[in-house]
Order: structure tokens, then C-alpha cells, then sequence
């Protein structure tokens, strides 16, 4: 069923109603492990829940096949069950196998991936899809659905014809043989009509199915945009709603510029209505003193406000893409843009805390006037910082890097895990691997509560910079080592890099991390070569003998000005689903995101040789 | 040295005194100073025999008494300390703590204090005698799972606890199952 905004007060009445009996808890949220943006977006529907007094129990999930596990242990006095991040894609219903007995269940969706899977929009009404973008666009589709749905159902009830629901092509022949045979019976032609109708509506969801996934809000925007509608927005949600927000700038840029101009437009609104109100309890005052966040002046630079500017300017993509720090002149470019702007290198290498505040003051102005000679136009942009009272500041994306990071290495003090010493005894067998996948997962897991804890906590955060700035350099001794060996070749439709050995290659065995440095390496391969590919990023983790496969689907450059699609499309997902089942690959397809897969080792140079060909 | 093994069971209980669990019971040791005792008992019977108005013999054999005495106090006082620790258990944790460690006449003290505390409580039934002393803050309680436990039966419906997920429910509801151990509070 699909829930509109303007349906959003009605669905949330339903569930607090729901929700008073007096069972030990009625509400279930399922929440995508490893996802800053569905994080936060759980923390701000608890924080609901609870202000309401709803009894509820929280469950992280890695993968589709652990949210199908803990659904399967559901207690009957469970109502109302919300997925964040995850379960879009999928035919829930068919997917977790409920029938009558699962009647009184209600499965709220909060996943900005898109496409929607039809079933779950149209199809199901146990299934509430929360969509809070242009509606208008789901009419032909739901048209489309109807349509084919009611005639499947009809086709079975008749004559069993041919059950063609969605895969209409198939059945093409045999309907020329039948036009040819029976012209005039008016039955016919009814039919015939019926059948052309049927191709032209079989066409519109595979087109939209083909085209590919991609975002077009956030998971914590809708979430907050649920909040606002039943009118329940404070500071606190907000800055969840920007820091969700944010961890998708990296990935998706031109969607965090469509989107941020709302969040600030709210932080005006509930500063300015914080401020005025002469009547504000000393608990207002509180909350405000301690989400006490607005806009400023910020960088594209890495953890600024944590570390140094010259450390900084080195760990960030941006930087490193427009200059290209991997090589020899590239460091020495980002010298001189140093010595232009006026700042010793022994100032720019001085805490960002204790560099000289006429510097700080500066560093806009002075960014501005070299911007354009160096093609670093995007350097300088708005960005909303956090003042933690006397302790310090943190900008929203300081936090997003300081979550993830807590996300991808938990607490443990060395950022890998201790692989050494162990292979021998491992054996390779199929239970093996699940017993070792159980274990990765349990430790991200136990990341998540850590980082649950922490998010809110200056000191907590704090450490949490420290791994991040860990695996930032990380990612950035790793790709320097791929762009050295100049790993990334491209192929007829796409770009790929095979890391098979590189420093610190374990960090990457983790999908967050994977994607950190793919995204690394995008950038700077995008500012390399101006044809712009997608980009299928393939990590070899020896100790399982898999290859973790992240694919990229093309994007604009950062600051390019087009905005003519909103969004990205990425078209992996379904791509190397199709292509491993054609090649017949061994390969795991578990993660939330699609374009995530697992990848026997022997497997991959069939599996990209095939992928090329199906993509052209 | 005489009354060197009396040390060690003082020792012992001053290690175990901020300890949350009850340490085994040190059979061995309380034993041998048993021993100890008794030698030390016929050195001085012995000592006192002999001595007529030696004044060197009878010191010895007061030296002797009081190494009896102080052996007596120290496992006076390890006992005592274990007992205080039993108590208190009873009263906070009754069904749940581990008996194990004890040794047998502890475990007759365990189950008979349990008994005169059901009577003691049978008389107050209005009252929940064994209950926490704080004030609860809230009525609700954010509660994270540490194992996996399964289902578990409460006042007004099933639990499943599965590991590494978190509850917001009823503090009285989980009560219990925090002094079990089997759930953490989150703290705020």
C-alpha cells in the first residue's frame, strides 16, 4: 500500500491505537546494519516511539536473509513492523512468507532505494510504503499493475492460456499464429486488443524496473518528514535528519544539494522559534544549548575541525580528485596553493584547534581567491556545524564520518581484525563460510550498539574520529597504491578495478569500507578521463577466497551544473544478478544494497568478461 | 611459620570483598589451619606438662595459645565475611546465584535462611521485601539483550530475547531479567 504525506497522520494514529493494548511490546523496528542514514533515521522513530510511551524492540539487520531469520521468530503480539533501510527492493510479502494468519500485521517501509518492487506498492496491503516524493509518476504504474494483476488472475481462472504476468515477450509467436487464423470473430479481436494492451502495459514495468536503482530522498528526510507531518519535529531530530542526510553527500551530491536547502530552511524555522518564545521552559533552553547546530561556512575537506588543514586537505576526496594528490606533482600543486594562499606549511600542519585565529578567520577568503586556478571552485560551501559547548565543534559530516567508522571497526583499538595465524586451521568448506559470515556479522552487530551509544556523546565521538582518520589514510595509502599500479582499466561499458593485493587490503572487507575507497578511486578516475563510466570495484579477500564486488553507477562530477535528472541510476543491482545466473557464478547477494555482492574467486574474470557483454 | 595459613584465608577475604561473585570455599587451607590448630594445641598441653616453673616453657606455651586463638580468629572472620556476602545474595538475588562455590554447611545455611525469608515475606504480602531500595526513575526503560534466552513469560505477554537487540518496555517487567544478568539497562 502506498502512504502519501498527506497520509502520514492517519498511518501513525493507526499504530499508536494499535499499540495501546497492554502486551509486553507490540512495535518491531528491523534496521539496516552498517548504514549511517538508516542509524539515524531508527534513532529518531524510537525517540518517537518512546516519547509516546509505545513499547518497542529495536533489531539491527546485516542482510536480507537475517531480517527473513528474525521475522520468522516474530511473537504473535507483534502489530506493526518497521523496516528502515531495507526491504524496498523485495516482494515482502512473498519474501517473509505471510499468508491469513499474518492479517493483523502491518509492515511499514521506510527505504528511499528505489525502484519500489510493484508488489509491495500495489500489491500488498499488509505493506505500508512510505514515499514521500512526486506521486504523480506511480499512476501509469499502478495502472499497469492493475491491469496485468486482474488479468492473470482471470487468464487462470478461464483457460489457463499463459501465465505471461510479467514477462510478456516470451509468448509473441504463438500470437501471430493466432491473428493469422481468426480474423473476423469480433472474440478475437477483442482479444487481440486485450493482448496488445497487455505488451504495451508489460512494457512500462519493465522499463521501470530497468531503470536501474537509485535514491531519491533519504531514509532520515523521510523519516523526518513523517515527524513533521504528525508534528512532532524538535533540534534533536533535526540534526539526525541532517547528519542522515550528509552521509549520503559523498555518494550522491547533487541530491544532497536538492535536499539540504529544506533541512536549513527547518533550522531557521525552529531556531528562530526557540529564540522568540519569551515563555521557553529552562528545558527548552537545555535542549537548545545542547543541539545548538546552524549553518556556516564549511569545506570539502576531511574531518577539518578534527585534525589539521594539511592533513586534511590530503585525506579529502575532493582535494585529492581535482589535484591529483597521488602523484609526485600533485602534492607538490597542493604546496603551492599553500605558499599562495599565505600559509606555511608548519601552520597548515598545526591542530586545527591551535592555528592561529586570524588564519581561520581568513582560510574562506583565501580558499576563494586561488579556487578557480587550481579548478577547486566546490572548496567552499554551506555546511552545518554542531557546537558541543566548551568541548568543541563538529560539523554534520564529522559526525556522519565518526558513526561510520564506529560502524565498520567497532572498539577494538587496531583497526583489523586478526586474520594472521588462524588460515591454516580454517578449512574452506561451505560451513566454514557461514560460520565466519555468522561471526563478521555478529561483530557488526555489536558495532552498532556501540555506535548507538556513542552518537550522542562529545567524548564517545571524539574516538570515533580517531578510527576514522585511521581508515581515512587507509583508504588513501590503498589508492594511491591502485592508481601507481594503474589497476582501474576500463572496459567497453565500464570501468573496473581487480585489487587483488594492496596495504591494508583487510580494512576493504567490509561493504562501508568498500565503498569508501570506491568511491576514492571514482572520483579520482572521473577527474582522470573525462568519459564518464560506471565503475565495478572488485576486492579480493584471500582468507575466503571471494571477491567483494561493489558496482558504481555513472554520475555527474561533483560541481557539474546539470540537474536535469535528479538522481543517479545505478543499474548493477540487476545486472549482476542476471549475469551470475547466466554464467552460472557462485555469489552472494545478501546486502541491502544490491550492488554489493560476494563473488567466488574463480568466478570473476567469467563474471566480468560476461557482464560487459550484457551490458552492451 | 605458624599462622601464616590463617593469612592467606584473610587475605582471600579481602580480595573477595568487592567481589560480585562468592569465591570457592577454601576446603584446603581451612582445613590444614584446622590442623595447624590441633598441633598447636598438643605442643601446648605438651609445653605445659613439662614445664613446672621454667618460666622460657610456660612463655612458649602461652605463645602457643595465642596462635591458637589468632587461627581461630581468622577463620572466625573468613566464615563471617562469606556468610554476610550469603545474606545479602539471599535478599537481593534469592533463586538466581550460583551455589556452587559454597561448601556443604554453607549451602544448609543458603537453603534454610532462604526458607525463614519466605516466612518473613509470606507475613508482608502487600510488600515486595527482596525488591530494589531505589526508587525506580521511570516507569520505562530502554534494555539491551546480552544473550540469546528465547522466549520468556512476563506480566502481560512474551519477551523474545534474542542477542544484540534492545527493548524499550516496563522496568517492572524487566527487573528480573536485569538482576539475572540476562539483559543490561542502556544508559542515557
Amino acid at each position: 500500500m502506498l502512504v502519501t504525506v498527506n497520509e502520514y497522520q492517519r498511518a501513525w494514529n493507526k499504530v499508536r491505537k494499535q499499540s495501546l493494548s497492554h502486551s509486553t511490546y507490540s512495535v518491531l523496528l528491523f534496521v539496516s546494519c552498517l548504514d549511517v542514514d538508516a542509524f539515524v533515521s531508527s534513532i529518531m522513530l524510537g525517540s518517537l516511539l518512546q516519547k509516546h510511551l509505545i513499547l518497542y524492540k529495536t533489531e539491527p539487520v546485516i542482510g536480507y536473509s537475517s531480517l527473513r531469520e528474525s521475522f520468522s521468530r516474530l511473537e504473535s503480539s507483534i502489530k506493526n513492523v518497521f523496516l528502515i533501510g531495507c526491504g524496498s527492493s523485495i516482494d515482502l510479502e512473498e519474501y517473509l512468507g505471510l499468508d491469513e494468519s499474518n492479517a493483523d500485521l502491518n509492515i511499514h517501509v521506510f527505504d528511499c532505494k528505489r525502484p519500489w518492487n510493484l508488489n509491495n506498492l500495489f500489491g500488498s496491503q499488509l505493506v505500508i510504503c512510505y514515499e514521500d516524493c512526486d506521486i504523480k509518476q506511480f499512476d501509469r504504474y499502478r495502472e499497469a499493475y492493475d491491469f496485468l494483476a486482474n488479468d492473470a488472475t482471470t487468464d487462470n481462472d478461464s483457460n489457463n492460456s499463459d501465465d505471461t504476468r510479467f514477462q510478456g515477450s516470451q509468448s509473441q509467436k504463438s500470437q501471430e499464429i493466432e491473428s493469422t487464423q481468426s480474423d473476423r470473430d469480433p472474440a478475437t479481436s477483442r482479444r487481440k486488443r486485450h493482448k496488445s494492451e497487455r505488451q504495451t502495459y508489460t512494457e512500462v514495468l519493465e522499463a521501470y524496473y530497468d531503470q536501474g536503482s537509485h535514491l531519491l530522498s533519504t531514509n532520515a528526510i523521510q523519516v523526518y518528514t513523517f515527524l513533521a507531518m504528525i508534528g512532532e519535529t524538535s533540534l534533536r531530530m533535526l540534526w539526525l535528519a541532517v547528519v542522515g542526510l550528509t552521509s549520503i553527500e559523498g555518494q550522491y551530491p547533487h541530491l544532497y544539494n536538492l535536499l539540504i536547502p529544506t533541512l536549513q530552511d527547518e533550522m531557521r524555522r525552529l531556531n528562530h522559534a526557540n529564540n522568540s518564545d519569551a515563555s521557553s521552559t529552562i528545558q527548552d533552553q537545555k535542549i537548545k544549548l545542547k543541539f545548538n547546530f546552524n549553518t556556516e561556512p564549511d569545506y570539502s575537506l576531511f574531518l577539518l575541525r578534527q585534525w589539521c588543514l594539511y592533513e586534511s586537505m590530503v585525506h579529502s576526496s575532493y582535494i585529492n580528485a581535482k589535484l591529483f594528490l597521488w602523484r609526485e606533482d600533485g602534492r607538490k600543486k597542493l604546496h603551492k596553493l599553500l605558499a599562495r594562499i599565505g600559509i606555511t606549511l608548519q601552520d597548515a600542519k598545526e591542530s586545527w584547534t591551535h592555528m592561529k585565529p586570524t588564519l581561520k578567520r581568513a582560510l574562506k577568503s583565501k580558499l576563494d581567491s586561488v579556487s578557480e586556478i587550481y579548478g577547486i571552485e566546490g572548496i567552499t560551501r554551506q555546511g552545518v556545524i554542531r557546537h558541543f559547548g566548551l568541548a568543541g565543534v563538529m560539523s554534520a559530516g564529522d559526525c556522519v564520518e565518526s558513526v561510520a567508522a564506529v560502524l565498520e571497526t567497532g572498539k577494538a583499538e587496531p583497526l583489523l581484525r586478526d586474520y594472521d595465524g588462524q588460515e591454516s586451521e580454517r578449512g574452506t568448506s561451505d560451513e566454514e563460510y557461514e560460520r565466519e559470515y555468522k561471526e563478521l556479522t555478529e561483530t557488526w552487530v555489536k558495532n552498532f550498539w556501540i555506535a548507538w551509544d556513542a552518537w550522542d556523546d562529545f567524548e564517545s565521538m571524539k574516538r570515533g574520529v580517531e578510527k576514522a582518520k585511521a581508515l581515512q589514510s587507509a583508504v588513501v595509502t590503498t589508492a594511491n597504491y591502485i592508481f601507481d599500479k594503474n589497476l582501474p582499466k576500463d572496459l567497453q561499458t565500464f570501468r573496473m578495478v581487480v585489487v587483488q593485493d594492496a596495504p591494508d587490503i583487510q580494512v576493504f572487507w567490509n561493504p562501508l569500507s568498500l565503498q569508501r575507497l570506491a568511491n576514492w578511486v571514482f572520483e579520482g578516475c572521473a577527474e582522470l578521463n573525462s568519459t564518464n563510466l560506471p565503475m565495478v570495484f572488485a576486492v579480493l579477500n584471500e582468507h575466503k577466497h571471494t571477491y567483494l564486488v561493489y558496482g558504481i553507477g555513472g554520475r555527474k562530477p561533483r560541481d557539474s551544473q546539470q540537474t536535469e535528472s535528479l538522481s543517479d541510476f545505478n543499474k548493477f543491482g540487476s545486472q549482476f544478478q542476471e549475469t551470475a545466473a547466466r554464467i552460472n557464478a557462485r555469489i552472494r547477494i545478501d546486502a541491502f544494497d544490491s550492488a554489493i555482492i560476494e563473488l567466488s574467486r574463480e568466478d570473476l574474470p567469467r563474471f566480468l568478461e560476461a557482464l560487459d557483454t550484457e551490458r552492451s | 611459620m605458624y599462622g601464616d595459613l590463617a593469612d592467606k584465608l584473610i587475605a582471600e577475604a579481602r580480595r573477595s570483598e568487592n567481589l560480585e561473585q562468592i569465591p570457592l570455599y577454601q576446603t584446603d587451607i581451612v582445613r590444614a589451619v584446622c590442623r595447624e590448630t590441633r598441633q598447636l594445641s598438643a605442643l601446648e598441653d605438651q609445653a605445659l606438662a613439662t614445664a613446672g616453673s621454667d618460666r622460657t616453657k610456660l612463655a612458649t606455651a602461652g605463645v602457643y595459645g595465642l596462635c591458637q586463638r589468632r587461627n581461630k580468629r581468622c577463620l572466625l572472620a573468613y566464615h563471617r565475611q562469606r556468610l554476610l556476602k550469603l545474606q545479602k545474595k539471599a535478599w537481593h538475588e534469592q533463586d538466581s546465584f550460583e551455589t556452587s562455590n559454597l561448601s556443604p554447611s554453607e549451602q544448609v545455611f543458603v537453603r534454610e535462611f532462604n526458607e525463614v525469608l519466605v516466612n518473613v515475606k509470606d507475613m508482608f504480602e502487600d510488600i515486595d521485601l527482596t525488591g530494589s531500595m531505589d526508587p525506580p526513575r521511570e516507569m520505562y526503560v530502554e534494555v539491551r539483550c546480552l544473550q540469546d534466552a528465547g522466549e520468556i513469560q512476563t506480566e502481560y505477554g512474551v519477551f523474545d530475547l534474542s542477542k544484540n537487540s534492545q527493548f524499550y518496555v516496563r522496568q517492572s517487567d524487566v527487573h528480573r531479567l536485569v538482576q539475572q544478568k540476562l539483559v543490561e539497562l542502556v544508559k542515557k
